[in-house]
């Protein structure tokens, strides 16, 4: 145990007769970058709150670097990037850096040189001296994230740090996080993009209605969880429907979305043939078919039966 | 408890101070319209604002040509003053009809008829001078004035009258054979029985009106008082929700920071912008656009108290807005709370207006009030250097009634912390 950097055991949270936790246990390894995945409202903001000893937990045990997160010496060395970006509107990005470098009793020439280096490497020097109230949700997103990378903690947490960045952007903020870990850092992150887990993560955490599911690395999941391939149809955006529902039919794990009907197999040679006869004899035109690696969201749908963004 | 991160409240606000228009609106332009409204209007630096004038019609059917007939009255009555300012504003009228459509139109206060054969009653000793007076009721306290100051002209009118009359009589009695003594006595006992009571009026004023100065320097606290219960009221009931709207309050409690350091360190810094805000108006009050008269000597110990206690004015009106707070989930709804009722009761505990002015009922509001005995005190050591004999015992009653209402907002303030984390 002394060894972990986050030690949940059966945390439990319920607001009156809702439950948001459900005995959820886990540990995060030093230097981990260690992914929540969930839809909205799966309970990530509220474990994240508890870790980073905002809230108290109904019941389990939480340790954090070895101490309680409630302790203000343990929370010394965390950084915590809630998912509303915690900005004063009235100050500029680097004044807000100031603000909480002082709350730390951090030197503020030390924390502002780590900012500085953080908005160079992101192009956006210009922030520093913007006013919150005058970015955009994108800039104020990443003015967050510099907030909370300037800080020297052992443990970041970042509670959808990617939302509302532009893809260009979220690469380079990746590739950040990528080099904190380098330096010794853990990171805890919550996401619902499986691309960004799948890229980033040591270890995912499947989380949904408060439950943990699944817990491993990422082809750890997908060779327990998922299918091996997953046939992608592409019909006519006015039979996207009725595809599904021929599919259907015929096979249980199929799935729309963004206009495409997606088929999990376990046997692709087999089963691409078949699927475009089907359709072929429904009249169903297709415009594209393809046979893909399943990710993270397969695993999710394998796991739940829905969507992450349902 | 750290030093640095509650100096980092204060800092973070004073920019909020410097950068906000509205904030620096409520906190200082607008106590400070106040001042320069009572300095320029309510108090003016010269001319007659403080007394009122009547407008007076005049019907006047005297053609007597006698030394004081109508016309002569008319003349009285144009140069009658009080306080050296002018008392009437008199316009004639060719008939009572005409002169009494212009008062029921609200143009006059009050209408005089001279009759017919006034002048030459008024030299008669047998004849009675008739005069007959409307008065003008637009408000009940509009006719009262009205009645009071025409009615009380015309009787001292009517008694220097009298006393013209018996100078011609004694004129007359000289030519007697009668001792110069029993003239005398004839005279004196005229004139008792015309004026029997030898009755003498001083005006006395209340303390805040008794100069220009000082009343300016009561206006002045009185502004500092009332910013203190609409923006601390305000600041308290919105100071841990606006955290939590502003999606801040969860960052905060993820960094070192105890909650005692976040509530001292918001609150001081509270604090700060109120009393800077304080001293600006202090130093507006009493340069020479205003000309308040405010005494603070730094190495006066009763000063210092003053001052101490507008600390306490400022610390419990926060407090108040943290009880405020329970009242409200939002922003907007704490915010429009404390700002009402910090408006209505510094309009109502004897803050804004003299307590004088207060129904007997609502004078009970100033008393069970603490933020009113802390600006109520100050204000008599730092405008009227009255030191009360009740110094002590009103120390005890602020510092104490501070510390209680800071100790509830404290336990409030906790309160909704827990709560706003949690939800």
């Amino acid at each position: 145990m002394g060894q972990e950097v986050v030690a949940a055991q059966g945390i439990s949270k319920s607001y009156n007769s809702v439950v948001a936790l459900d005995a959820v246990s886990f540990t995060v390894r030093p230097s981990e970058v260690y992914v929540f995945i969930g839809p909205n409202g799966a309970g990530k903001s509220t474990l994240f709150n508890i870790i980073a000893g905002v809230m108290k937990p109904t019941s389990g045990s939480i340790r954090v670097l070895g101490g309680s997160p409630f302790d203000p010496s343990t929370r010394l060395k965390i950084s915590y990037l809630p998912a509303t970006p915690p900005l004063y509107p009235w100050l500029t990005v680097m004044e807000n850096v100031d603000f909480y470098a002082s709350l730390y009793g951090f030197n503020r020439n030390t924390v502002r040189q780590e900012a500085k280096w953080l908005f160079e490497k992101l192009g956006v020097q210009e922030l520093a001296t913007r006013l919150s109230s005058k970015l955009s949700t994108g800039q104020m997103k990443l003015a967050s994230i510099i907030l909370s990378l300037a800080i020297e903690a052992e443990l970041l947490i970042l509670d959808e740090p990617t939302t509302a960045l532009d893809p260009a952007m979220r690469r380079s903020v990746l590739e950040l996080l990528r080099k904190k870990v380098s330096n010794r850092v853990t990171i805890l992150m919550a996401t619902h993009l499986v691309d960004e887990a799948e890229g980033l993560a040591n270890r995912v955490a499947i989380i949904d209605k408060g439950k943990l599911i699944a817990e491993g690395s990422a082809e750890e999941l997908k060779k327990l969880y998922a299918p091996p391939a997953v046939l992608v149809i592409k019909p006519v955006p006015e039979q996207v429907e009725n595809a599904s529902a021929v599919l259907k039919s015929r096979w249980g794990n199929v799935y729309s979305c963004n206009g495409e009907v997606h088929v999990h197999t376990d046997d692709p040679d087999e089963d691409l043939p078949k699927t475009i006869l089907i359709l072929g004899e429904k009249r169903v035109r297709m415009l594209s078919v393809s046979v893909v690696k399943p990710t993270l969201e397969d695993v999710f749908l394998k796991l739940t039966g829905r969507r992450l963004e349902e | 408890m750290r030093i640095k991160p509650m100096v980092s409240f204060i800092i973070r606000d004073l920019k909020l101070m410097t950068r906000d228009k509205t904030f620096v609106f409520w906190l200082v332009a607008w106590p400070l319209i106040w001042i320069f409204m009572t300095a320029y209007i309510f108090v003016p630096p010269t001319g007659d604002g403080g007394t009122i004038v009547l407008n007076l019609g005049i019907v006047n059917l005297d053609s007597s040509q006698t030394p004081l007939n109508g016309s002569s009255l008319i003349k009285i009555l144009e140069e009658a003053e009080y306080n050296d300012s002018k008392l009437f504003n008199v316009k004639l009228y060719q008939s009572e009809e005409e002169a009494l459509r212009a008062l029921r139109r609200g143009e006059l206060d009050g209408v005089i008829v001279v009759p017919e054969g006034f002048g030459y009653a008024v030299i008669n000793p047998v004849e009675k001078a008739r005069l007959h007076a409307y008065v003008g009721s637009r408000t009940p306290e509009s006719a009262q004035i009205s009645s009071s100051i025409i009615i009380g002209f015309l009787e001292r009118f009517s008694e220097g009258v009298s006393f013209k009359m018996v100078e011609n009589a004694v004129n007359i009695i000289k030519w007697l054979p009668i001792s110069e003594e029993e003239k005398l006595w004839f005279n004196a006992t005229v004139q008792g029985i015309m004026r029997p009571l030898d009755l003498t009026v001083d005006h006395v004023s209340p303390e805040f009106f008794e100069d220009r100065v000082r009343t300016l320097g009561w206006y002045t606290i009185e502004a500092i008082g009332m910013m203190f219960l609409y923006f601390g009221f305000n600041s308290g009931a919105i100071l841990v929700v606006s955290e939590k709207e502003r999606g801040t309050l969860r960052k905060l409690f993820s960094t070192p920071l105890t909650e005692g350091e976040f509530l001292v360190g918001s609150f001081l810094s509270q604090l700060t912008t109120l009393l800077i805000s304080a001293l600006i108006l202090i130093l507006v009050g009493v340069s020479p656009a205003v000309g308040a008269r405010i005494v603070l000597d730094p190495l006066n110990p009763i000063h210092l108290l003053a001052v101490a206690f507008m600390v306490c004015g400022a610390l419990m009106s926060m407090s108040i807005g943290a009880l405020v707070s329970l009242l409200s989930k939002t922003v907007r709804g704490a915010s429009g709370m404390g700002t009402v009722l910090g408006l209505l009761l510094s309009f109502t505990t004897g803050i804004w207006f003299p307590l004088e002015w207060m129904p007997q009922p609502v004078r009970l509001l100033a008393v069970i009030f603490p933020p009113a005995w802390s600006i109520e005190t100050s204000r008599r050591i730092l405008v009227f250097e009255t030191f009360a004999e009740t110094l002590i015992l009103d120390s005890v009653k602020i510092f104490s009634s501070t510390a209680i209402l800071l100790a509830l907002a404290l336990l409030t303030y906790r309160i909704r912390i827990k709560q706003y984390a949690e939800s």
